[in-house]
């Protein structure tokens, strides 16, 4: 916690010297707070790449690294630490409970960055942990062949190398805490901001902290608070790009416009649907210069924002196109190709990408099957459901799926009827709530909006738009329900405007959904609190929560210092000491298996590989050595246990219950 | 006019969060957290 709070304290410091230089300051202290410490968790991000490139990924120089951002910013401490003197608790009976509702959601969130990564943080373990870790271990940034995600932008990642060879994975797992926490601020300084003379006088300093609710109960944010995905630091980085973006449409300098494309190229470096956001501002850029017939302004500022956003996400991108030959890897590979690929892997992976929401739906509803699916139960029942709801969705898809371009219209509302659609599985995080559509169009009866407020709904309309086109799970929609909440906050607090009915629904209504979310996210910070105090140790809860936990066990005590592990049905090797590779078909090209004829052929792939163990998931990939289907892979591991030269090594795979583990006996 | 529109959002308001609130997920839901964190309130305290 102290090693975090460091890292946060030198990041602010370093992050408002270098706002300082752009001359971009001067904004409420919540989203002050926000803009300086994103930048400079930003620029640690860059030193620790810089640190990875050049084979220097020890300890000591992450430490330097992270000390350097004091070297960088150590003018501006004094001035923060008055700043933390002079801070108040808010005067208002509502703000204050509201900023208490808050802060009940950060300490929850806490809690579960304290205990380690569990089974259900799948996207954690498979590699935003995973990849960190084996670059550790070489002490360098290199190219792994075996998984494709860790050719993607890595910004987050970076953060996560430095806890992890600082401390812990619990210190990796607080820095998306911390893009959760500063989300939060960000969305409380910019209600704060709104009130300003020129950007909507006389607007009250609960609209803030009303938005930071709304966004920060989301249980898909919420629960993301707790483990070291990526979506959050989309989401800060988005968000305070539209921010800076409109101080500078304000007229309050050139430096923010540079802020914004340093923000967008942050963003990027995040993810790749960062792309958005640089594509928003760029596009607002122009349309609104050229609106006010300043042709050769517009291009000029256009050009500085992207080249800069640009300019600050290339290296990613240029290293991804040194390792694979395509710069988005593994994205539009039938244009830019990319090693270690093929178009079937191009189509499965597309396929799986399009296989959520809208198109689950229409499936279901054409093989006359559908009903809202349960949240949180072991098995879906198969009961008819002839609900009014699935009356309406099915209505909704009575002529089939509806086209990319027009689903961001309906995506919101099924959200809210059907959220599991939305998500890999039917697990509570899934839930969105209802406060997006039933408040947001509100807002149509509450204008004139301040200019700050209509940019965040722009960019988050539009991200909707575009993010419905490439995926519709909801957990990448996050970074638009960012931008939106701030519409939420202000559409609650003005309801007021329209009479005393609206007023009573909306306080009503914002305050039921939110006491309800915040109490699914405690009740879920409860269960993690024996073993964030010690009283369980993680080694107990994973043995009891995770599957593949004894197979792991004994790979990293038995295998022995030349193991090499294939791994089938089980990508969340972040456990898992020994090295080891995806071996399941879809995950890369290092196992032929469109030429394999024979298991013999199987075996001389494997063992022209390295490998000495097979890893087996049952849950993930069923049939080999016991009942279920049986693919290829399957048929050949069966022939050569029978043979006997494949012998099991640990588990029972007869039971197909628990991941298990297969030895080559070398016997020809 | 006015009180057309005033009764009109007040309705939409209330009505999709009735909707939403009424939907079996959100007692799912509730029912699986409380329920682990009720296991977990029960093993610390000596439970079976």
């Amino acid at each position: 916690m102290l090693l975090w709070l460091g890292v946060l304290t030198g990041a602010c410091a370093c992050g408002r010297q270098i706002r300082t230089w752009l001359r971009a300051t001067g904004e409420a202290r919540c989203l002050e707070v926000g803009y300086d410490a994103a930048l400079g968790l930003g620029v640690l991000a860059y030193l620790v790449l810089g640190l990875g490139l050049v084979g220097l990924l020890y300890p000591w120089a992450l430490a330097l690294a992270a000390l350097s951002l004091y070297a960088i910013g150590w003018r501006q401490i004094p001035e923060r630490v008055r700043w933390l003197r002079e801070a108040r608790w808010p005067a208002g009976r509502l703000e204050s409970l509201l900023w208490a509702a808050l802060i009940a959601c950060g300490v929850a969130a806490l809690v579960r960055n304290l205990v380690p990564p569990g089974g259900d943080e799948w996207d954690t373990l498979v590699y935003h942990l995973t990849g960190p870790k084996q670059f550790l271990q070489a002490h360098r940034i290199h190219f792994i062949e075996h998984d494709h995600h860790t050719n993607f932008p890595f910004n987050m990642e970076m953060l996560y190398l430095l806890g992890l060879g600082l401390h812990s994975d619990r210190l990796a797992k607080l820095f998306h805490l911390a893009m959760y926490l500063l989300c939060v601020l960000a969305l409380c300084g910019a209600g704060h901001s709104l009130g300003r003379p020129g950007n909507g006088a006389g607007v009250p300093g609960a609209v803030g902290p009303a938005g930071a609710l709304a966004f920060a109960t989301i249980p898909a944010v919420a629960w993301e608070a707790g483990t070291a995905y990526i979506d959050l630091g989309l989401a800060l980085y988005g968000l305070l790009t539209v921010l800076a973006w409109s101080e500078w449409r304000q007229g309050r300098g050139r430096g923010w416009l540079v802020a914004a494309g340093l923000f967008a190229g942050l963003a990027l470096g995040v993810k790749m649907t960062g792309l958005l956001v640089v594509l928003f501002v760029c596009g607002a850029t122009l349309l609104t210069e050229a609106w006010r017939r300043q042709t050769r302004g517009a291009v000029a500022s256009t050009l500085l924002l992207g080249a800069t956003a640009i300019g600050l996400a290339s290296p990613w991108y240029i290293k991804t196109y040194v390792y694979t030959g395509n710069p988005v890897f593994p994205f539009f590979y039938e244009v830019l190709g990319g090693r270690g690929w093929s178009r079937e892997h191009a189509r499965t992976y597309q396929e799986e990408q399009q296989s959520h929401g809208t198109h689950a739906i229409a499936r279901a509803v054409a093989e006359g099957t559908y009903r809202r699916m349960e949240v949180g139960v072991g098995a879906q029942s198969e009961t008819a459901d002839a609900s009014a709801s699935a009356a309406v969705v099915r209505a909704l898809f009575r002529r089939g799926d509806w086209p990319n371009a027009a689903a961001a219209l309906v995506v919101p509302l099924l959200e809210v009827i059907d959220p599991a659609r939305f998500w890999e599985q039917a697990a509570v995080p899934c839930i969105i709530g209802p406060l997006f559509v039933a408040l947001l169009p509100v807002l149509i009866w509450l204008r004139p909006l301040p200019p700050t407020l209509k940019a965040l709904l722009a960019y988050a309309g539009f991200g909707l738009f575009a993010q419905t086109h490439l995926s519709q799970l909801s957990r990448y929609q996050i970074p638009f329900f960012a931008a939106g909440a701030l519409g939420v906050g202000y559409g609650v607090v003005h309801l007021g405007r329209l009479g005393r009915a609206p007023r009573a629904a909306g306080w009503l209504s914002f305050g039921t959904v939110s006491a309800c979310l915040l109490a699914l996210h405690l009740l879920r910070a409860t269960a993690a609190l024996p073993t964030a105090l010690g009283v369980w140790t993680a080694e107990e809860v994973d043995a009891a929560t995770f599957e593949s936990h004894g197979a792991f066990e004994y790979l990293n005590a038995h295998a022995g210092p030349k193991a090499k592990v294939a791994v089938f049905g089980e990508p969340r090797l972040y456990r898992l000491d020994v090295p080891a590779e995806f071996a399941d078909r879809f995950h890369n090209t290092l196992y032929p298996y469109e030429r394999m004829r024979t298991p013999d052929d199987f075996l001389s792939a494997l063992r022209a590989r390295g490998i000495t163990h097979i890893l087996v998931n049952p849950r993930y990939h069923p049939g080999v050595m016991g009942p279920g289907p049986k693919d290829r892979v399957a048929r050949f591991i069966d022939a050569l246990a029978a043979e006997g030269r494949l012998e099991v090594a640990f588990g029972d795979p007869a039971e197909q219950r628990t991941t298990f583990v297969l030895r080559l006996t070398g016997r020809e | 006019m006015r009180s057309l529109i005033s009764c009109l959002v007040a309705l939409w308001i209330a009505g999709i969060t009735v909707w939403f609130l009424a939907q079996p997920y959100v007692g799912q839901a509730c029912s699986r957290e409380a329920g682990a964190a009720g296991t977990v309130v029960r093993l610390l305290s000596g439970g079976d």
